[in-house]
């Protein structure tokens, strides 16, 4: 491989694709983080994303060999959202021919006991009415809520 | 007892014992290091949610159980309910409270975040059933 092959090899590696899908473990319990409508279907709500650091944390599909090994529990099932998607949650208008910014981004963040992972962060400065900067986690959290019901089980939790 | 009373006072039954639940949380409950729900919050939500019931079963509409009762991570009690499509996002704070009108993922054309004022209970009510105000 030529050394500058090399180096975009790494750079779409580090930087997360609009393309990618995105792995997230949801508590496999009814009622705490989705009901199951009349139609079968999964409805999430928020709590399926919250996070500590207000980050809520995600696997790149694409550094993991199956959807299972992002379960952090054995009763957890596994939902997908698309990068694209995500960003696509908060448009932030640029000027033309200037580099894009996103109020909502997915970032590449591994770590050692998990090489796949990437956090999905909000940037309040970029909302335009004083209550949505304030709730900005919470209208985060709710969007990936609907895209994750969207997109239904990757893996549902195990009966 | 008429019904519209039976009707409310079921409902708000439900709500209150969700509340009550909620209410006995302590400290990083959620694994997630959110505050316990404080009682100004938990108080002006009984409060609020009295009122709002009351409202809306006098006006002869249906109401329905919401589809989440919780806490956030600051200890502001939430309350949402989903509909078809539609979704009404209620956060209670000590005095006001905020509502989040939601119709799709997107944050700038399909949410809107308002203050939640009595004038409003209704028109926000038939459009979280029918859709429109």
């Amino acid at each position: 491989m030529e050394k500058n092959d090399r180096a975009r090899g790494n750079e779409i590696l580090d930087s997360v694709q609009n393309d990618e899908i995105l792995y997230r473990s949801v508590r496999g319990e009814e009622g705490k983080e989705y009901t199951t409508k009349s139609n079968g279907k999964p409805d999430f709500n928020r709590e399926a994303f919250k996070a500590g650091n207000r980050k809520p944390s995600v696997d790149r599909a694409k550094l993991r060999d199956h959807p299972s090994f992002s379960l952090l529990s054995d009763t957890d099932g596994i939902v997908s959202l698309v990068a694209g998607q995500v960003r696509a949650i908060k448009s932030v208008e640029r000027p033309e021919g200037e580099e894009a910014v996103y109020a909502v981004d997915v970032i590449y963040a591994p770590t050692v006991e998990n090489p796949a992972h990437a956090e999905i962060i909000v940037i309040p400065e970029y909302f335009g009415s004083h209550k949505k900067r304030r709730l900005a986690y919470r209208l985060l959290r709710i969007a990936l809520a609907l895209l994750a019901t969207q997109n239904g089980w990757t893996l549902p939790p195990k009966q | 007892m008429s019904w519209k009373r039976a009707y409310k006072n079921i409902i708000l039954g439900e709500i209150s014992e969700q509340l009550y639940v909620i209410s006995q949380r302590e400290d990083n409950w959620d694994g997630y290091e959110s505050k316990s729900p404080n009682n100004l919050s938990l108080n002006n939500a009984r409060r609020f949610m009295n009122e709002f019931v009351d409202s809306i079963v006098s006006e002869g509409e249906g109401l329905l159980t919401p589809s989440l009762i919780s806490s956030d991570e600051d200890g502001h009690i939430t309350v949402e309910w989903h509909g078809e499509g539609r979704q009404l996002h209620l956060q209670i704070e000590e005095e006001e409270v905020d509502y989040i009108q939601v119709w799709g993922p997107n944050i700038d054309t399909e949410m809107h975040v308002d203050t939640f004022h009595r004038k409003d209970y209704l028109t926000l009510w038939k459009w979280l059933i029918y859709g429109k105000k």
